[in-house]
């Protein structure tokens, strides 16, 4: 089956300093996926270009198949993208946003009605719908963002460190969310730093350093190719990968790295 | 719905809502200009009461005689209140007119009649007390004038009939009249040039004047909504939506247009009502005439001129504002952007100020390409060239705007395709390299 997100050997620099260095990367279909590394690894980079904000140096994007260079626009369409750092236009409200959101993506207004009056009532924004974004927490921002993302019922919904800023509540919520979109075959894709969380909600993963993608499976998989054993813990498990990655990288000169020996480090489970 | 009235509506209300803006541009101008007016009209209305009511005046008639009984009766007869004090000296006199609130107190000095009958100029005295210093403090003094002018016009004319009973008294006081004509583009009007300076001012000055708070407004309101957008990243989960980037300018432009228009009505109805709030008698009524009806014939704009001077306006504004969408995508907050504006606002001001006080054309050939380079010139430059009806300049201006606006377009459509848009981060002080934080996030 085509992967839902397929990075081949992508290559990324701003400003003298190489964010990416042939990444690799699969996601697949029906999955919870999570993007896991260190600061400065190149996470955000790698969300940003696939959503089509950063453009990539070299290498091939495809969503669904589609190379996104050849058709910029149309691919985003299966796409629901919630950055970091949420920041919405403030002197709309809830419903406006949401309203918004929707036909410019060009959902029709019945299926727009149906999904907010859904997703509002699984956030518990109910009573929020009439209210300006000025005047909502951060944490309710952050809701609004996602079910804003939703509203084109996307194949796939990426998502930048979703459960910062939102509360135990709201995190058992979106949780019970992503599930859920899992089960109808659409994708949740996330970054994050929450190694426990990645642990019990990711079907895969993939742990990545210094723009490159150091191992990816599910943890059996990364266990395995760790060699931390099988009671080994997700964060166990990246330390082991993140510390040999340096050590590797430590081997291995930058100049060989920018001509393209990408994969020399790259451990994928099967 | 198009996905480009979506990005518009969004955009209008957004920016509509914002107190800076709601505030700032919408309601300020009309309720500020509206207060003064107010404040101004109630002033002019009490004047105009002030004036329209009966005079009372004190009067010390020191002189008893035959003119001064005359002068008397005759401002009796015009109407006005005549208290006649009783004290002897002047002192005395103010004192007692002030003691029975009169403001004006008229001294006919001993000697009046005797020095009319003889046929030596006679004096007569004002004392007008005022208790503060406003407009409506000098309104007893200028009425007294009149009377006591209207006074001298009658007793001329007794006296003249008196001495050269064949000769006509108003002849001798008015031999020569005026009728003053200006011709304007070969038609004539009965006005003197002054009359009609005025009015073609009024209309030369309004219309300029509105197309650049026009202008400047649209440009400000798009300057901050593209750099809040950037500051506040809500730009980033744009960029990300299944449109293309060039609606996400055009949105920019046409809400930042809506806004500025809102705003320019604001400031204009209020400026209007401020400007009738001076509702003095016109001039050309003072000077007997009445201008209007040939005025209108050759000072109007026509209809096809409004049509003309409409899309310089319209080409302008979008040509500009992408310039100030622009500018502002590569500033790195609010702040930067408006001082980056300031540097479009220069080229701005120039036509503005040349159509209002220069002719182009007498101005050295080096300025006057400067003037003519500058795309804003033409709206203001074409004004003048219309009412004169010459069409070549107005339409050159159209041709040139319109190169100008598709290459601005172009530009802007290509700084919003590439991701400078995102990257770029310049502070007006310094040029500050970006961070990879900044830019591409923590991961």
């Amino acid at each position: 089956m085509t992967p839902i997100v397929e990075l081949i050997d992508v290559w990324k620099s701003y400003d003298g300093v190489q964010a990416l260095r042939g990444m690799n990367l699969e996601v697949r279909r029906g999955e919870i996926f999570g993007l896991l590394g260190p600061n400065g690894a190149g996470k955000t980079t790698t969300l940003k270009i696939i959503v089509g904000l950063l453009r990539m140096d070299r290498g091939i994007v495809k969503i669904n198949g589609i190379d996104i260079r050849e058709e910029p626009y149309e691919y985003k369409r299966l796409i629901g993208y919630v950055p970091e750092s949420v920041s919405l236009p403030d002197y709309l409200t809830v419903e406006e946003l949401l309203v918004y959101s929707g036909k410019i993506r060009g959902v029709p207004m019945m299926h727009i009605k149906e999904r907010m009056d859904y997703f509002v009532k699984i956030f518990e924004l109910e009573d929020k719908r009439r209210t300006l974004i000025a005047s909502l927490s951060s944490g309710m921002r952050q809701k609004v963002a996602i079910v804003s993302a939703l509203i084109n019922d996307p194949d796939l919904l990426i998502l930048d460190e979703p459960f910062i800023g939102i509360d135990p509540m709201g995190q058992h919520i979106l949780k019970e969310m992503f599930g859920e979109r899992v089960k109808d075959g659409k994708t949740v894709f996330i970054s994050t730093h929450m190694l426990d969380t990645a642990e019990r909600l990711c079907d895969r993963v993939a742990v990545i350093h210094r723009g490159q993608n150091v191992a990816s499976g599910d943890l059996k998989d990364l266990q395995r190719l760790s060699r931390t054993g099988e009671d080994a813990t997700l964060e166990e498990v990246f330390l082991r990968l993140i510390e040999e990655a340096k050590e590797m990288s430590m081997e291995k000169p930058i100049k060989e790295e920018r001509k393209g020996f990408s994969i020399f480090f790259r451990r994928d489970a099967p | 719905m198009n996905p480009l009235k979506a990005l518009v509506v969004k955009e209008f209300k957004d920016l509509l809502r914002e107190p800076q803006i709601l505030i700032g541009i919408v309601l300020a101008p009309i309720l500020m200009l509206g207060l003064m007016g107010g404040i101004l009209s109630t002033t002019f209305s009490s004047v105009r009461e002030a004036t329209a009511g009966r005079l009372s005046i004190a009067v010390l008639d020191l002189d008893r005689g035959v003119y001064s009984s005359n002068f008397i009766d005759t401002l009796k007869r015009m109407n006005v209140s005549i208290y006649e004090v009783e004290s002897k000296s002047i002192d005395e006199a103010i004192l007692e007119a002030s003691s029975r609130n009169l403001k004006l107190l008229l001294i006919v000095p001993e000697g009046f009649s005797g020095n009319v009958t003889l046929g030596v100029k006679a004096k007569l005295q004002v004392y007008s007390n005022i208790e503060s210093f406003s407009l409506l403090s000098t309104i007893p003094s200028s009425a007294i004038q009149a009377y006591i002018a209207t006074y001298e016009h009658i007793l001329a004319y007794s006296l003249l009939r008196r001495v050269a009973p064949s000769i006509d008294p108003s002849f001798v006081l008015d031999p020569v009249s005026l009728d003053e004509y200006t011709v304007i583009q070969g038609s004539v009007v009965k006005a003197p040039p002054s009359i009609i300076f005025q009015r073609f001012f009024g209309q030369s000055l309004m219309l300029p004047f509105s197309m650049f708070i026009v202008v400047i407004v649209a440009m400000q309101i798009a300057a901050t909504s593209m750099a809040k957008e950037k500051e506040e990243r809500t730009l980033e989960v744009l960029l990300t939506l299944p449109v293309k980037r060039i609606y996400i300018l055009m949105g920019k432009l046409a809400g930042s247009i809506l806004i500025a228009i809102i705003g320019s009505i604001s400031y204009l109805s209020g400026f209007a009502f401020y400007l009738s709030s001076f509702s003095a008698i016109p001039q050309e009524e003072l000077a007997g005439l009445d201008v209007r009806a040939e005025y209108v014939k050759v000072m109007e704009i026509p209809l096809q001129g409004y049509i003309v001077i409409g899309a310089l306006l319209t080409l302008s504004l979008i040509a500009f504002l992408s310039i100030a969408v622009g500018l502002s995508a590569l500033a790195d907050d609010v702040r930067s952007a408006q001082s980056l504006l300031g540097i479009v606002f220069i080229p701005l001001i120039i036509p503005f100020i040349f159509t209002l006080f220069v002719d182009v054309n007498t101005l050295p050939v080096a300025l006057k390409i400067l003037v003519y380079a500058i795309p804003l010139s033409y709206p203001m430059l074409s004004i003048n060239s219309i009412l004169s009806g010459d069409y070549f300049t107005p339409i050159v201006g159209i041709l040139y705007l319109t190169i100008f606006t598709l290459a601005v377009l172009y530009v802007s459509a290509w700084f919003f395709e590439s991701e400078k848009i995102l990257t770029a981060k310049i502070k007006v002080r310094f040029m500050k390299k970006p961070e990879a934080s900044d830019m591409y996030g923590e991961g």
